[in-house]
């Protein structure tokens, strides 16, 4: 299967159109004043057909055309071997496998193999903005990972009986969201946070403004490069504004799953607090669900490769049970 | 003589800043003339500069903190209100209020419609919750919080 056939992610914002954004940036204390503006003059003007206008004017194209000459497109393009992979199976089940916030799907890559080596059809999605560049990161937004995992699996369900979402950390709490509102037959969330609260969050947002990264520490990044996976250096904190919007709605719909539900958590997860895990057991409404403790895991779960080969036999069990 | 082949990979984050500012004084100390009688004592070359500044400064905000960039034009035009207080300050007759002249109305017009009302107007745009923007892609969330 050609990789094109499965690649589901977002990727592909043209350069026209992320300079078009810049410059709604740029230009947005002024659309702010016309919207205040409308808005008190009870004016039939849209702000859309004023813009468009705009752009579509000779001389602002001939500007647009300028720009697009003068800066360079932010790097969108996957890393080859940070690029998703599709590894086809011999049974009815197809899973989503998807990464972490800031990650990729070399990440879970051997964890989707030993699946596939069970007789599962596994797609490691890559989330939109991972796996490129932090400036790409920094343009997306928690909508882009929802409809990147929606549409995986529509297209999972069309080549296979059963679709099983499986997401480590923030692909987890993105597969819970996607199964409240989706055609999904099981579902494994992976030390999902839904409820964090770190110092200063409140200003974070504010915060975000002005300072647009933040670097990881240095011990998380020689411990996630040991074992050879690519990721940031960085993490964009409007990125980090984003995640908790995400988990701010799926803590809504939380108590609308109903599907058979694996929740795993890990013992020394010092990033998400084990009560996310037991909040989500306790709050999805799912018949048939389990509880399942990495008791020897950090946060990282499959990049510590400590409990990997106990949960893909804990994952087949609770498939075989549960689904087929 | 790796370095002039095309696949370089690129240059240090000081290196445009450095570059600029050498050609900045360059530009200015070719312009300088001692006693010409204009205010900066050159012609031309701070427009130059000031050019070379405001496009590299644009570029900065473009790729490095795009979201900052809704500050760059109530910024400008808060410099051109103060550049036109500061030419009429420094020109005659300065026969009103502070030593002003005619600047008082542009610059007041700048200052409130091209800095104040906008950073105003952005800074209290109600932006739609995240609910509110899960439920213009996800049909059927009204369904599920009904049920």
């Amino acid at each position: 299967m050609s990789k094109n056939n499965f690649r589901t992610t977002f990727d592909a914002i043209s350069r026209r159109d992320l300079i078009k954004q810049y410059l709604k940036e740029f230009i947005s204390p002024y659309i702010a004043t016309l919207r205040w503006a409308k808005e008190f003059l009870f004016s039939d003007v849209t702000i859309e057909n004023v813009l468009q206008q705009v752009e579509t004017q000779s001389p602002f194209s001939a500007i647009f055309s300028f720009i697009d000459e003068m800066f360079p497109p932010i790097k969108s393009e996957p890393e080859y071997d940070t690029d998703e992979f599709f590894l086809e199976g011999e049974n009815d089940a197809g899973i989503i496998l998807t990464h972490g916030f800031g990650s990729n799907p070399s990440e879970v890559r051997e964890f989707g193999e030993l699946l596939n080596k069970k007789g599962y059809t596994v797609h490691g999605l890559r989330l939109p903005g991972h796996g490129t560049s932090p400036d790409h990161f920094s343009i997306v937004r928690f909508e882009d990972w929802y409809l990147s995992m929606k549409n995986a699996a529509k297209k999972m369900n069309k080549r296979k009986k059963n679709t099983i979402l499986i997401g480590h950390s923030m692909g987890g709490t993105v597969s819970l969201l996607v199964s409240a509102f989706n055609k999904i037959d099981a579902l494994v969330s992976v030390c999902a946070p839904i409820e964090l609260h770190p110092p200063f969050y409140p200003l974070l947002p504010t915060v975000s403004h002005f300072v647009a990264e933040w670097p990881r520490t240095p011990s998380s990044l020689k411990r996630i490069r040991a074992a050879k996976v690519k990721s940031y250096h960085i993490v964009p904190l409007n990125m980090v504004v984003e995640l908790f919007a995400l988990m701010e709605v799926t803590r809504k719909y939380l108590d609308k799953i109903n599907v058979p539900a694996l929740v795993v958590a890990a013992r020394k997860d010092k990033v998400v607090p084990f009560e996310n895990a037991e909040r989500i057991f306790s709050t999805i409404r799912s018949e048939k669900k389990e509880f399942w403790v990495a008791e020897n895991s950090t946060h990282q779960v499959f990049i510590d490769k400590l409990d990997v080969s106990a949960l893909v036999s804990k994952v087949d069990s609770f498939l075989r049970k549960n689904v087929f | 003589m790796g370095f002039l082949n095309s696949d370089s990979t690129g240059f240090k984050w000081w290196v445009t800043p450095a570059n600029l500012l050498f050609i900045s004084l360059f530009l200015l100390i070719i312009d300088y003339e001692v006693n010409d009688g204009s205010f900066f004592r050159m012609n031309w070359s701070y427009w130059v500069v000031l050019i070379i500044w405001t496009a590299y400064l644009v570029k900065l905000i473009i790729t490095r903190h795009p979201r900052t960039a809704w500050l760059f034009f109530p910024s400008l035009m808060l410099i051109i209100a103060v550049y036109l207080l500061l030419i009429d300050y420094f020109n005659p007759p300065n026969n009103g209020p502070l030593g002003l002249d005619f600047a008082v109305i542009p610059a007041s017009a700048v200052f409130i419609f091209g800095t104040l009302i906008p950073i105003i107007s952005r800074l209290g745009y109600k932006e739609p919750t995240p609910e509110e923007r899960f439920a213009k892609i996800e049909p059927l969330v009204e369904e599920k919080n009904n049920e």
